[in-house]
């Protein structure tokens, strides 16, 4: 930002300063590179599989999979899975979110808390937690309940993880303050802690998205009676390639718009932040 | 209890501070320091002499190893301080509007003012009195430094201290802002009648700001004088660059400075 203001009586010569941009620069960023090297990659894959007609079982061509995903919308038959592992991805990945923000938060601002829990955040985050996903279908059986436990196990690391991470962040002028003003904890916790650890609340959440995504879909490998991934995995033992690949541009779509959104708001609390 | 000692807003009696281990040299030794209601007292020394320390310790956010901090109430209510950091420590997400209204939108300073209308005038007042007003729904981040200070001691005042602590408020401003700061402060302490402590290293501050100024000498840190400042309150410009002043402030330099 480079708003310079003057006190009512104070000489300020500063020279107000404008960021000179050439043309050819500007229209370099205006330029949309992501959409045309995206477009471009689509294209040369069309073009392969036209020119060497590869194995349709090995892999179909973009215009296959948009003709497939436009049949399953068309037809409805998605949905019920579309549905039904949205809302485990949903429910699971709230309720982490809230417990991983609040235990977060308390780990970060206590530093015997950090000591005794830090350990245990650390070594469960790098674990492949997915492994536990059998089990999880042994507990909660086929249904909901079980892709929710599994997106929650999944998705509450990285959440937790950078919240303790942001929390500690938190400049010890800014605790202090809350200390002088006698804060009391939960004043502390929503009116600075909280606010001051943000912007990597919101980069755990954005990492955690793709997380839950691989979550919901892998709970479904191991038994379920709906889902997308067991619809991936029918898609499979039928042999039906471009159906495959259907449902999982769907999911990739639905995780660019997720980690978009969440995207858009962390660059938002980090210029908040300066 | 004798009359003169209800009127004090701030005893400090033989507080002394040694920082992890006993036989580490005293931070500070035997501080002992009184201050009358509505009194503006200044604490200058070389740094390292303990002054932000004892401004810490006043304020509970450190503990003394020995002594005490007494702070005689009038009302049976429980006496409120409030401390203006070096820093201005805003809190980048609230407006300068939120940043002022902060100590009393919490519960513990909420009853200073009766009610939310009550509180919103209160921070109206302040804003206009420090000339925030313009500002008032700024981010931190789009005001200069002087002005971010003005925030962080409206945001102090807002709370109606009984004894206000001003932790080098202004050293990382500019010497016109300073200037400008000081005699604004000056006036509006003097307005509010709020008893004030400011710890500084600037010299000509404390003497133009003070009504007495304590000499700090380091290692360990103690209060080798206390000098009064014979001019009346409100400090005026004038004041600011009158010879009285430089004056003062070339003995206390010399005081401070022994062997040259």
């Amino acid at each position: 930002m480079t708003t310079t203001m003057s006190e009512p009586g104070t000489v300020t010569d500063v020279p107000t300063r404008t960021r000179r941009t050439s043309p050819a620069r500007r229209a370099a960023l205006r330029t949309p590179y992501g959409v045309i090297s995206i477009v471009a990659g689509l294209l040369l894959w069309e073009l392969l599989v036209r020119v060497f007609e590869p194995n349709p079982l090995v892999i179909v061509a973009p215009s296959t999979i948009a003709a497939t995903l436009w049949e399953l919308f068309r037809t409805g038959s998605i949905w019920p899975d579309l549905i039904v592992s949205m809302q485990g991805f949903a429910i699971g990945y709230v309720l982490a979110a809230v417990v991983a923000i609040a235990l977060g938060l308390a780990i970060g601002a206590s530093t015997i808390l950090y000591r005794w829990t830090n350990p245990w955040v650390n070594a469960l985050y790098a674990t492949p937690i997915i492994g536990l996903a059998p089990l999880m279908i042994i507990i909660f059986g086929f249904g909901l309940q079980s892709k929710v436990a599994v997106v929650i196990a999944l998705v509450i690391f990285p959440i937790l993880i950078n919240t303790v991470a942001g929390a500690r962040a938190v400049s010890t002028d800014y605790r202090e303050l809350a200390v002088v003003y006698q804060a009391s904890r939960f004043e502390t916790f929503t009116k600075v802690l909280f606010p001051g650890a943000l912007p990597f609340i919101l980069t755990g959440l954005r990492l955690a998205v793709g997380r839950g995504l691989i979550g919901v879909v892998v709970a479904d490998l191991f038994g379920a009676s709906s889902g997308l991934g067991l619809n991936l995995q029918q898609s499979a033992q039928s042999f039906d390639t471009p159906n495959i690949f259907a449902v999982t541009v769907l999911l990739a779509f639905l995780g660019i718009v997720l980690t978009g959104v969440i995207e858009f708001f962390e660059h938002r609390a980090h210029r908040g932040m300066k | 209890m004798t009359s003169t000692a209800i009127e004090n807003a701030l005893v400090i009696n033989g507080v002394d501070k040694t920082f992890g281990a006993t036989d580490r040299p005293a931070v500070l030794q035997d501080v002992s320091l009184q201050l009358a209601r509505g009194e503006f007292l200044a604490v200058v020394g070389p740094s390292g002499c303990g002054k932000t320390t004892l401004l810490r310790i006043i304020q509970g956010l450190e503990t003394a190893t020995s002594g005490t901090v007494e702070l005689p109430s009038t009302t049976g209510a429980a006496p409120r301080l409030s401390y203006v950091f070096q820093r201005s420590s805003l809190l980048p997400w609230f407006s300068v509007r939120k940043n002022v209204a902060f100590g009393i939108s919490l519960k513990a300073g909420r009853d200073v003012h009766g009610s939310k209308v009550a509180r919103d005038r209160a921070v109206d007042e302040l804003l206009e009195l420090t000339g925030l007003s313009p500002y008032a729904d700024y981010l931190p981040n789009q005001i200069s430094g002087g002005m971010q200070q003005r925030v962080n001691v409206a945001r102090a005042l807002a709370v109606r201290p009984d004894v206000l602590l001003l932790d080098e408020p202004f050293s990382a401003l500019d010497a016109l802002t300073r200037e400008r700061l000081q005699v604004d402060i000056c006036a509006i302490l003097e307005n509010l009648g709020t008893t004030a402590v400011l710890v500084t290293h600037d010299i000509r501050e404390a003497v133009f700001m003070a009504d007495r100024v304590a000499i700090m000498s380091a290692h360990p840190g103690t209060v080798r004088q206390i000098v009064e400042i014979d001019e009346p309150r409100p400090r005026t410009v004038a004041f600011q660059h009158s010879p009285e002043l430089a004056e003062v402030e070339r003995s206390i330099w010399r005081r401070l400075h022994p062997t040259v």
